[in-house]
């Protein structure tokens, strides 16, 4: 009865894959891997599975995480074999252990790739003072000063490539998705590719 | 593998992205570009539709297992799509390399019902492939069809330039091993759409010409080209256990309609609904043995980790060795919690043990289809079964816990009076007065009788094909009269669309002068006609206008029993006597009994060397 941990990659086509479909698709891996997988109770079984963090379609992840439960021990490299052959294309298992913890996400680390003219000095100051965006919301919309739940981390630019590297706020109820950093910069950036890098939590 | 940086511009465009990416679990096809030659699989409508047949996976499976050709999966994309490939100026693709659809060799498309017409002709010109068959060159490739709807090709026979007709696991073999023979030896493309016509099963459409009578009806169909057969016969798999079954088959990302394990358990039908057309075009009766299917179903099971599987047939009690099967999948389903599903269960043999012991994880809906509301009308039919039976069907459901049930009827069956329809809602009435005939605890809701009637559409190769369907108003005012029927909330009434079912009885008894029609919809951005929200009644009935064709011609017209129909150069192996036969005792009311009970000697048989499930040719037809 373990609760087991699981690094793995959303990268390349998987981007194109919603948070719902990859959640049935991690379930029927699960299935697939031949572990003793501990099941749901009710009308409707299926793997117990805590997925970290959702991401939006066309995001990609490097260290993305979920949960999942044993009924039974198993060694942890014979997990991560097991997994790694049942896992599909894109979504690489870097590491199966048991779980230390919660899984109650803090923050996060993103990576935007972002087509633009702003050098990279100009794109770092805008980190110091407030950061207003307009956020659509249930009800309506209200503009929202995003600095405090933003942290810079770096930027380079290279032929009006800027890859810029922030933390974010990422818990439950405070979560912040890095479309609105890039809506910041308003008509002066194009969004190209959004990576989460890590989770902290 | 496919370069989709290309593509993401257009990607980021649209709903559903993962309709057009691929990369599926076990979606993995031998390298394009060492290949002999390519095939692609193009279903006529969505991605999750197209996902959901087996018909494609059995055959791409095929065709990736010779180990010279390389398949590839293509879908008709939604229109927004659509319209960022035309924005820009990419070809429809096919999904496992991204190449265009017109770099490939073949081009095979599946016809499962006539609606999807339109999006075979979309398709093909959003992948840059002329449209009309006689446009083509030599480096174009070869547009093949098959599927059920195939059995009467002549609607569509223009835009394809090979019908396969029947099952295609061996047929599509040889044709391949054809196509690649001619392609390394440089033959030219009309010898060898030719040598096709020479092989079983096949039709090569613009090897025969067609004339007129005065009255619009056929006057002759022949062969313009020597030797070429005056009729084609229909191929079959006689040893179910032998041929491949795509154990291993991909697993979407996306929910499609079927998203589980689909075991084919039997093919043909030992029924004999004389509306039913798969009911004949898969006839013989041949059923897969218990084993195999078991030894199938773990295999699909351990590679997809999928968390159901789904029995599919015409009648799934109908199958002989049903508990012995099921008892051996039970013990290993049940313990990976994997969920059996029994659909089509006939009323007359429905267990409601068996399905209780089935729906030990999940409990699936119970649907039933007495397809006409009074004991006439199901005998015109040959539904053969009773009020009765259906009663004592409902009430094992209900006593077994079951609050809930659907109930499939038609309106518009041939000699169907008012009286018929309002038996529907007698039946559903009396349904629901079973459920409270007794005390039944433990929900609190009451009973959910749900009852859906879909338009006939007489359809070829059925004992109904040449009757005519009801005007449009005359269906239209049958589902209002049975509207006023029902008294109860306890029946849910829902019906189909009629104005979809009229066009649908077009194309299903259309000829070759259809192809125009489907033409000008092209060039009228007319697709999708099987989503309400593109399908326009009005705009086909003004191209129809247009075109000058007369729909009525088609749809509501009798046809005569001596006529030449569209597809009367098919040989299914059941005879036209058989069907007219059958035609005859429908309007005297009598019944036929199932192939078990007694042989009515259809001609199936004669594909089988004989063996059937009646055990032999007992020609009294």
């Amino acid at each position: 009865m373990a609760d087991i941990r699981v690094t793995f990659t959303k990268l390349g086509k998987l981007k194109y894959i919603s948070h719902l479909d990859l959640q049935r698709a991690i379930h029927r891996m699960l299935v697939r891997s031949g572990l003793p997988i501990s099941f749901s109770e009710g009308f409707n079984p299926h793997p117990r599975l805590n997925i970290a963090l959702p991401l939006s379609i066309y995001q990609e992840g490097e260290r993305e995480l979920f949960d999942f439960r044993l009924t039974e021990d198993v060694p942890e490299a014979e997990i991560t074999e097991k997994l790694r052959k049942a896992s599909f294309p894109e979504m690489e298992i870097i590491k199966a252990e048991i779980a230390v913890g919660k899984l109650h996400t803090k923050r996060a680390v993103w990576r935007l790739e972002l087509e633009t003219e702003l050098s990279s000095q100009a794109i770092e100051k805008a980190f110091d003072g407030a950061m207003v965006v307009t956020k659509r919301g249930k009800s309506g919309e209200k503009q929202v000063d995003i600095s405090p739940m933003t942290k810079f981390i770096s930027v380079t630019v290279e032929n009006n490539l800027a890859v810029l590297r922030v933390e974010l706020n990422a818990a439950g109820n405070d979560y912040l998705n890095p479309s609105y950093v890039a809506a910041f910069f308003g008509d002066k950036v194009k969004l190209k590719r959004t990576v989460r890098e890590n989770i902290i939590f | 593998m496919i370069n989709y940086e290309k593509y993401a511009p257009l990607l980021e465009q649209v709903e559903k992205p993962g309709r057009y990416v691929g990369g599926e679990y076990g979606s993995e096809i031998p390298n394009p570009e060492s290949a002999e030659l390519r095939a692609c699989f193009c279903f006529p409508d969505t991605y999750e539709i197209g996902m959901s047949n087996l018909g494609i996976k059995i055959l791409t499976g095929c065709f990736n297992n010779t180990g010279y050709i390389s398949c590839e999966r293509c879908y008709m994309p939604w229109p927004d799509m659509r319209e960022q490939l035309i924005k820009h100026g990419y070809p429809l693709y096919a999904l496992e390399s991204g190449d265009p659809l017109n770099v490939f060799d073949i081009v095979a498309f599946t016809l499962q019902y006539e609606l999807c017409y339109t999006n075979v002709v979309a398709m093909l010109g959003l992948g840059g492939i002329p449209l009309l068959s006689s446009e083509r060159g030599e480096s174009d490739p070869i547009i093949i069809a098959g599927g059920p709807c195939a059995y009467n090709p002549e609607p569509i026979a223009d835009f394809i330039d090979i019908f396969s007709i029947g099952e295609g696991e061996e047929a599509l073999l040889e044709l391949a091993a054809l196509i690649r023979e001619c392609k390394k030896n440089g033959v030219s493309r009309e010898e060898t759409l030719y040598r096709a016509s020479l092989l079983e099963g096949f039709y090569v459409p613009s090897l025969y010409t067609v004339e007129y009578n005065e009255n619009g009806t056929i006057k002759s169909f022949t062969p313009n080209k020597e030797g070429v057969p005056t009729s084609v016969k229909k191929r079959i798999i006689e040893n179910l256990d032998e041929v491949y079954f795509p154990c291993k088959c991909s697993v979407p990302f996306l929910e499609t309609v079927h998203d589980r394990v689909m075991l084919e358990v039997f093919r043909g039908c030992i029924r004999g609904c004389r509306f039913c057309q798969a009911g004949m075009i898969y006839r013989p009766y041949r059923e897969k043995s218990p084993e195999v299917l078991n030894e199938n179903a773990k295999i699909a099971i351990d590679h997809t980790g999928y968390s159901e599987i789904s029995l599919t047939s015409l009648s799934i009690s109908d199958y002989t060795h049903l508990r012995e099967l099921i008892d051996s999948l039970l013990p290993w389903t049940n313990a990976k919690n994997v969920n059996l599903s029994l659909p089509s269960m006939r009323i007359d043999n429905f267990y409601e043990e068996l399905l209780e012991k089935v729906s030990s994880v999940r409990k699936s809906g119970l649907t039933f289809a007495p397809e006409a509301g009074t004991q006439r009308l199901r005998d015109v039919i040959n539904k053969n079964i009773t009020e009765e039976e259906i009663i004592s069907a409902c009430e094992k459901a209900f006593d077994g816990g079951r609050n809930s049930l659907k109930l499939y009827f038609m309106n518009g069956l041939p000699t169907e009076t008012d009286e018929d329809i309002k038996g529907i809602a007698a039946l559903s009435q009396n349904i629901v007065d079973t459920y409270y005939s007794k005390k039944r605890n433990g929900f609190g809701k009451g009973v959910n009788v749900t009852v859906s009637v879909s338009c006939f559409v007489p359809k070829p190769f059925t004992p109904f094909q040449w009757e005519a369907q009801d005007s449009l108003e005359e269906l239209e005012r049958k589902q209002q009269l049975l509207k006023g029927e029902i008294k109860t909330k306890k029946i849910s009434y829902k019906y189909h669309d009629a104005r979809v079912s009229r066009i649908e009885a077009v194309f299903a008894r259309g000829d070759r002068r259809l192809c125009k029609a489907l033409l000008e919809a092209y060039n009228r951005n007319m697709m999708l006609d099987g989503w309400d929200e593109y399908f326009s009644y009005d705009r086909w009935i003004k191209l129809f206008d247009d075109c000058g064709i007369d729909p009525a011609f088609y749809a509501n017209r009798s046809f005569g029993l001596d006529e030449i129909l569209p597809w009367d150069f098919i040989d299914i192996g059941v005879t036209k006597k058989f069907m007219k036969l059958e035609q005859a005792r429908s309007r005297k009311a009598e019944t036929t009994p199932d192939c078990r009970t007694k042989c009515s000697g259809c001609g199936a048989s004669t594909l089988c060397n004989g063996k059937c499930v009646c055990d032999g040719g007992n020609e009294n037809g």
